[in-house]
Order: structure tokens, then C-alpha cells, then sequence
């Protein structure tokens, strides 16, 4: 249970305060809702660049990271197709300096063109090293095209190619700015040994004069339902050939989330689920194999991939994946085993308040995605799925007209 | 109401002292210790069990590892099966990891299935019977995952720097080869936990509520754990380092867009005299994100996505290594950048500034590494390595960091950090 209180300011920026007196740090979390679907689809990449530039000065500041050093403070920040989240732990008396720091960059960017240069450099690096230079590494430029037509997570957050980067011009990088990042288009958590009394203070003194800004409306195109099963088989220098398969799910707000989720956990949480222990352990198709799902705001997706032994064919491995799933649909899941994955949420939320840092992330984002007390009601969400939900859900989410594979293939 | 000074830092203040929750330590009947340590107002129990049966102490490159992995397959009593099944069902994280040095089994669970989850693991810690099948499912998973981590550019040349370093025989340098899949048997394994896995070896560390009762019921559990002594001495082996005779190694990769360099050296380990004060030069040079070669590399040029340096500290030495990746076109300005920095840690003092910034960011993350059970808990297990008090240890090194000046810094560099005595491997 994360006790927490809010408040707003004038400028729409709000605040979330969880105070835990067992530590000497406090988390600063800032997040901004603005994510890779938000790009433009001639301009991808973009929301994770700005992260970037994020580090690179802001209107009185040259450097971000040097005075939080400075005072004992460490940072990160990452873009999701969703979010963009910035966070700080520091030690609690130089709480000041966050919000310093925070601020100013809420406030307005330094704009600096050699700062552009290099981090559009650095992005084509990540690109390169995440993405390009290992093997796998572009399964997922592959399947978001191939499952989502018109949505924007067609594209991965590093963006759809190094072009889209290295074309990145200043004017682009100021209308990102003015039109996504504004107090009342943030969230900002706080969990660590502080006082309320002392964040409220903070909070008006350094971003209370920050200006309301216009952000442009989100007007997502909605993905059509799939018709048809899709299919995309490449070629690739990999050891051994991969099998991806992806079905679209509900999104956040739907009530079939959670259901969605346990049904991953079922086929593939822990030593004891359903894939590992039949493909693998058994019918050794796989040397390994996982489920699991996006878990986005909007309609996401449920990933199975896993990676087949040596002279297995695509097709059998396929076969015994369908198999696997069919059981699920004609309700062949056991009262015990839905137990078995809700035991294991409930330890990893427990996990998840130890430290400071990962509460303020739980409350940042829940506080986005606009129902606040999912942050702890979740445990209860999950206990309220029954049998019933999960081959409901099941039959309608395990839809071969649902499905999208990659056949991703070793070169003999 | 003033205008804010937005151009002018706030007032900040330093940490002024460390503090450390000593552990208690109580000896099990068997002989061997256990650090307990407190944590409040959370129902989650942590207790890890560290045995000196690395890969220091296998005679070949698969064995600490595979041992360590087959131990939850079955015991005696218990199916492979079973004893996922019981684990996952109570919501217990089991996780097995080893180091060059270390074999560690963490259990993670709730108060409440504590002691059944306890008794689930120890039970295949000491009566494991290492099924054949599961043997050969486990081996044939392992080269599997074997051939593609090999196919990663930075896994590669971090084995080969190792390797150029220590040289093939040794067990710091040596790494696994895929031959090694089919000649390793199930008598090696039998071999290798019957040799290491003994009451000498083991250290237990328990994060939990320590006034619960079911936290005490296992304290008592465990300190009864009839786990075998030694019967014969332990592994005395000594190795020698041979380091290679050639300094730069450049291996090609065929369709590579990107290049991994990692350059090293053999170093002290952490119970040298030198340590802390080098790793506050290793901090300055590449340990954290405002790092020299960082802002060089990465935020003045702009040729990779990430670069650091480090110090491994093993039980018997140690080295020094720069690793990163970077476009394939720009290897050679990249290396040039890097003994730049290397060089100028030797011919110039490190301005005040800077200095007091890496000793301000150390002493935090000092600080930060002791917040809480589980943080404390990893740093006591980094000094099992070694025969040094913990809670002294520490201390020492905070405030080692906290004297520092710049030239002694620079003596040191001169001493341990000259460019010509750095070995390379570019891979790419």
C-alpha cells in the first residue's frame, strides 16, 4: 500500500507525494505524456531524441547533470511509445536543486544547435547498438508494421529509421517542445523522507510561474480490428530461428487488462508455466520461450516468441504454440494455477514499494493514466479475475484472424 | 514576492557521515556465518546463500555454472517439477548467479510462505540429484543461448580482453568454448558439489523482519542445516597470469555496423592499498555519467551511445577495463580520444573542481549503496571475497575518498595508468 497526497497548481502541473522516513534519498519523478505515438509519421524517433536534449541545457542552466552531481544526486530518463519519464533520487536535504533543475528545463530548453548535432549522433549509436548491431535486434522494427496499420506503435520508439533522426532540424526540436512539453501536460511524484509542507513550498516557488502552454490535441487514428492472419518471414545471420507471434489486446483503461496480463502469467511466468515447462522441458521444440504483453495505454500488444532448437521446423513449433493457446481458450486452466499467478503479482508488488524510486514511478504513472488509486487497487484488480474472464478473454484475444508472426529465420 | 534567481543554484548540503546497519552474525551449528540484517515494515524475507564454488574452483569452464543451475532440477525427495510448481505457487523468487569467484542462491518470499519455500531450497541444495535428462535439456539450452551471446560484439570482446589479460588457463581469462557443451558430464557436477558446496564454503545472508516470529522460527531452521563439512581440503589451486605478448588485438566481423572496443589492464583487487584511491581515478575517467571520456566521447564527439570504465575485483587479483561501442568509421579518432583521456590522468592535475565533484557523487553513492536491507546486503557480499571487516571496510573507504587530493591522484596514474601498459581489443 503507497500512502500518497496530491495537489495542483495554478499551471495545470501536478503533484504526488508519498513520504517514507526510512530513507536519507528522496525520488524525483517527472513525467511528461508525450510518447513515441505522438510523432508525426514522417518524423519518428522524435520523442526519444528530445529525452536527449532534455540533458543538454536549459534557458539558465548550460548543464543538467553537473550541478545534481554536484550535490549527491543521480538521474535518468526514458521514452516509452507512451510516456516520457524523467527521474532523480537525491539526497533529501537537496531536494531544492531537483527542483531547480526540473524546472528550468520545464520552463524552456537551451536549443543549442551543437547539442543537436551531437545527440542526433548518439541516437543513430543507440540505434545502431540495440537495434541493428545484435542479433534479434530488429525483430521489433519488423512486427509493429506488420500488427498496426494505421496506429501509430507501428513504429518502435527509437523511431523507423536513421533518417527520420539525422533529419532532425532545430525548428523541429522548438514546436516539439512548445506543444508537448507544459506544466499542465506533466505529472511530477515524489516518494522519500520529506515533508508535504516543504514539496508544497517548493513546488510554487519553482514551477508556479511556469506558463500554461497549448498542447496540441491527441487524436490518435484507432487500429482497425485484424481480419485476416499476417505473416512476414525474413531471413537473418542469427544463430537460431525465432518464432514472434502478436495479437492485439485491450488497452490500459479496459477491465480485460488484467484478465490479459495473468493469461501471460499462465503461459509464462516463473519455471512452472505452461510454455516453458510443455515446449521446452518436454517437447524440447524451444530452447526458450516467453509471453508476455505491452501493457500500452492504447489497445497493446500479447507477445509469444521464443527461439527454436536446432532442426525444428517452423511449422511443428507453430503447431505446438496454437496447441498450447487452444487450451487456454476451451477453459483448460486450473482454479490452482490462477492462483499460483496471482501469489506471484501480489510478492512483486510488495517488491515494488521497497524503494523510493519505483514508487514514485508506480504513482507517476498511474496519476497519467488518469485513475490514481489503480496504484493500489491493482492487487485487487488482479484477485477479481476468475475462470470465467480468463477464457472469455482468451477465446477472443487467441483469434487466428488476430494474430501477426514473424517467422524470423536462421541463414542455413 | 522576490523574482527567483533561476541562474544561481540553491543552497545544497554534504553528507556528512555514513551510516552502516551493522549486521548480526551468528554461527550455524556447521560452522558457518550468518548475517542477518533488518528490515522494516515490509513482510518480504531475502536470504542469500554464497558459496565459494565459482568458476575459480572448476577445473573446467562449465562446471560452477551448470552445478549451480541443475541444483533446482531435483533432489531426492522432490521433481524438478515440483519444486517450481510449490515456488511459483507461493510467490517465491528464486534466483541462481554465479561470479569467477561466487555461487549464489537468492530466495526472495513473503513472510508467510517463508518457511516452506526455505525448506523447498535447502533441501536441493544438499540433496540434489542432478537428474541425466535434465542434464541434457539444461546443456542443450545453455549452448543454445551460448551461440547467440557469442554472436554480441561486446560479450565477445570482453571474453577475448579477459582472456588477452589472463591468459586461456587461467580461470579469470578462461571462458566457455562450445566444444565444452559435449564433454562436460554429470559426474563433473556430482564432482563439483560434493567438493564445494560444504559447510566451509557457505556464508548466509537474511534480509527480513528479524522480531517476526516466522523470521526467527528459520534463523533456528537454518542454523540446524546438517550440511556436510569438507573431507578433503579445499581447491588450493594457484594459477599464474600470462598475460599475452601482444598488446592490440583486432579481430574482424564480418557486417558489423558498429565496433566494440575494450581496453585493460591487470590491477589490484580490493584489498590493496591503492584501491580506493583508484577507484576515485577510475571515477573521474570513466565511472559515472559526467565522466572524462563521457563528455569526450559521447557528448563533445558524439561517436557512441554509452562508454565507462571499471574495476573488477576478484579474490586473487583484478583488472582495469574502458569498454564501449562505436560506428564502425570512427575506431581510430574513438581510440585516440580515449588514451587522450588516459594520458592526461598522468601529465595534469585534476582541477579542484572536478575533483571535489567525483568525491561528492562517491560519497553519495556510498551512501546510497548502504540505504536499506537489500543494498546493504549486496555491499556486506562484495567483502566476502576477501578476509576484511565489513563495517570497518567501509568506513575507511569513505573517508579514504573523502582525504583524496589531486596529486596523489596523479602520482597513481603515473604509477598504475600508463597508456603503453594497456592491452586493446577491437572487434568489428
Amino acid at each position: 500500500m503507497i500512502q500518497f497526497e496530491e495537489f495542483e497548481l495554478k499551471n495545470g502541473l501536478r503533484f504526488i507525494v508519498n513520504i517514507d522516513k526510512t530513507t536519507p534519498f528522496v525520488a524525483v519523478n517527472t513525467l511528461y505524456n508525450v510518447g513515441s505515438r505522438d510523432e508525426n509519421p514522417e518524423q519518428t524517433g522524435f520523442a526519444h531524441l528530445f529525452e536527449h536534449l532534455m540533458f543538454g541545457g536549459s534557458k539558465h542552466i548550460p548543464s543538467f547533470d553537473t550541478p545534481l552531481q554536484k550535490v549527491g544526486g543521480e538521474n535518468n530518463a526514458f521514452t516509452t511509445t507512451d510516456i516520457t519519464n524523467y527521474y532523480i533520487t537525491i539526497p533529501s536535504n537537496n531536494l531544492e536543486t531537483a527542483f531547480w533543475l526540473e524546472s528550468d528545463r520545464m520552463l524552456e530548453l537551451a536549443f543549442s544547435q551543437k547539442s543537436l548535432d551531437v545527440q542526433k549522433n548518439v541516437v543513430c549509436e543507440e540505434f545502431k547498438q540495440r537495434y541493428l548491431n545484435r542479433p534479434y535486434g530488429d525483430l521489433w522494427l519488423l512486427a509493429r508494421p506488420l500488427a498496426y496499420t494505421v496506429h501509430p506503435y507501428q513504429w518502435a520508439t527509437i523511431g523507423k529509421e536513421l533518417s527520420h533522426i539525422e533529419n532532425a532540424t532545430m525548428q523541429d526540436v522548438k514546436s516539439f517542445f512548445y506543444s508537448h512539453y507544459a506544466p499542465n501536460n506533466a505529472v511530477i511524484s515524489i516518494s522519500g523522507n520529506v515533508s508535504l509542507r516543504t514539496v508544497k513550498h517548493l513546488a510554487k516557488k519553482w514551477f508556479g510561474d511556469i506558463p500554461r502552454r497549448d498542447i496540441t490535441p491527441r487524436n490518435l487514428p484507432q487500429e482497425p480490428e485484424q481480419t485476416e492472419k499476417r505473416t512476414l518471414a525474413v531471413e537473418r545471420n542469427v544463430p537460431a530461428s525465432c518464432l514472434f507471434k502478436a495479437f492485439h489486446m485491450c488497452g490500459q483503461a479496459n477491465q480485460d487488462f488484467y484478465a490479459t496480463d495473468l493469461i501471460s502469467d499462465i503461459l509464462s511466468n516463473g519455471k512452472s508455466a505452461r510454455l516453458y515447462q510443455n515446449l521446452v522441458e518436454k517437447q524440447k521444440l524451444f530452447s526458450e520461450i516467453h509471453a508476455y504483453i505491452t501493457g500500452e495505454i492504447d489497445p497493446g500488444l500479447f507477445i509469444i516468441t521464443g527461439n527454436l532448437n536446432p532442426s525444428v521446423s517452423m511449422e511443428s513449433a507453430e503447431k505446438a504454440i496454437y496447441s498450447e493457446i487452444q487450451k487456454i481458450k476451451e477453459g483448460f486452466v486450473f482454479d490452482y494455477e490462477l492462483q499460483k499467478v496471482k501469489n506471484k503479482f501480489e510478492s512483486s508488488a510488495v517488491l515494488d514499494e521497497i524503494d523510493v524510486l519505483s514508487k514514485a514511478k508506480t504513482l507517476a504513472y498511474y496519476a497519467n493514466l488518469g485513475d490514481m488509486n489503480l496504484a493500489n487497487n491493482r492487487l485487487k484488480k488482479y484477485a477479481e479475475v476468475s475462470l470465467v474472464d480468463v477464457k472469455r478473454v482468451s477465446d477472443k484475444l487467441f483469434d487466428e484472424k488476430n494474430d501477426s508472426t514473424v517467422y524470423y529465420l536462421a541463414k542455413q | 514576492m522576490r523574482k527567483l534567481r533561476r541562474n544561481k543554484e540553491p543552497e545544497y548540503k554534504l553528507l556528512k557521515k555514513l551510516s552502516i546497519s551493522k549486521p548480526d552474525v551468528i554461527f550455524s551449528k556447521a560452522g558457518f556465518p550468518m548475517y542477518l540484517l533488518p528490515i522494516q515494515d515490509q513482510e518480504i524475507v531475502k536470504i542469500d546463500f554464497v558459496f565459494n564454488a565459482g568458476d575459480y574452483y572448476a577445473s573446467q569452464a562449465l562446471a560452477s555454472l551448470s552445478t549451480l543451475s541443475m541444483l533446482q532440477e531435483g533432489s531426492l525427495t522432490q521433481t524438478a517439477e515440483s519444486i517450481a510448481e510449490r515456488l511459483d505457487f507461493l510467490g517465491s523468487y528464486l534466483s541462481c548467479s554465479t561470479t569467477k569467484d561466487k555461487a549464489v542462491i537468492s530466495l526472495c518470499s513473503l513472510e508467510k510462505h517463508l518457511a516452506e519455500s526455505v525448506k523447498i531450497v535447502t533441501d536441493f541444495i544438499l540433496h540434489p540429484s542432478f537428474p541425466e535428462d535434465k542434464f541434457a535439456t539444461h546443456l542443450s539450452k545453455r549452448k543454445e543461448r551460448y551461440k547467440i551471446d557469442i554472436e554480441r560484439v561486446e560479450v565477445f570482446s570482453q571474453k577475448k580482453l579477459a582472456q588477452v589479460l589472463f591468459g586461456g588457463e587461467h580461470p579469470y581469462g578462461r571462458s566457455c568454448h562450445i566444444d565444452d557443451f559435449s564433454t562436460i558430464t554429470r559426474n563433473d557436477i556430482v564432482q563439483f558439489h560434493t567438493n564445494n558446496y560444504v559447510a566451509e564454503n557457505l556464508k548466509i545472508v537474511l534480509c527480513g523482519n528479524l522480531k517476526s516470529s516466522e523470521v526467527k522460527n528459520i534463523i533456528h531452521y537454518l542454523s540446524e542445516l546438517p550440511i556436510n563439512t569438507s573431507n578433503n581440503s579445499v581447491n588450493k589451486n594457484e594459477y599464474q597470469i600470462v598475460s599475452d605478448s601482444e598488446h592490440k588485438h583486432f579481430i574482424e566481423k564480418e557486417n558489423a555496423v558498429q565496433s566494440s572496443i575494450n581496453i585493460g589492464k591487470i590491477l589490484v583487487n580490493r584489498t590493496h592499498k591503492d584501491f580506493v584511491q583508484l577507484q576515485v581515478l577510475n571515477t573521474v575517467l570513466g565511472g559515472y555519467f559526467g565522466s572524462r571520456l563521457m563528455s569526450n566521447v559521447r557528448e563533445d564527439k558524439g561517436y557512441t551511445y554509452g562508454i565507462g570504465s571499471g574495476i573488477i575485483s576478484y579474490e586473487k587479483s583484478g583488472y582495469f577495463i574502458i569498454t564501449t561501442r562505436v560506428g564502425k568509421e570512427v575506431v581510430q579518432p574513438a581510440l585516440d580520444a580515449i588514451y587522450h583521456e588516459i594520458k592526461r590522468l598522468r601529465t595534469e592535475q585534476i582541477p579542484q573542481d572536478e575533483l571535489d565533484m567525483v568525491k561528492t557523487y562517491m560519497l553519495s553513492t556510498i551512501v546510497r549503496n548502504f540505504d536499506g536491507a537489500l543494498a546493504t546486503s549486496e555491499m556486506l557480499r562484495n567483502t566476502f571475497d576477501y578476509n576484511i571487516d565489513f563495517y570497518k571496510y567501509y568506513q575507511q573507504f569513505w573517508s579514504r575518498v573523502k582525504k583524496i587530493q589531486a596529486k596523489e591522484l596523479q602520482q597513481l596514474a603515473n604509477d598504475y595508468f600508463n597508456e603503453n601498459s594497456m592491452y586493446e581489443v577491437v572487434v568489428g
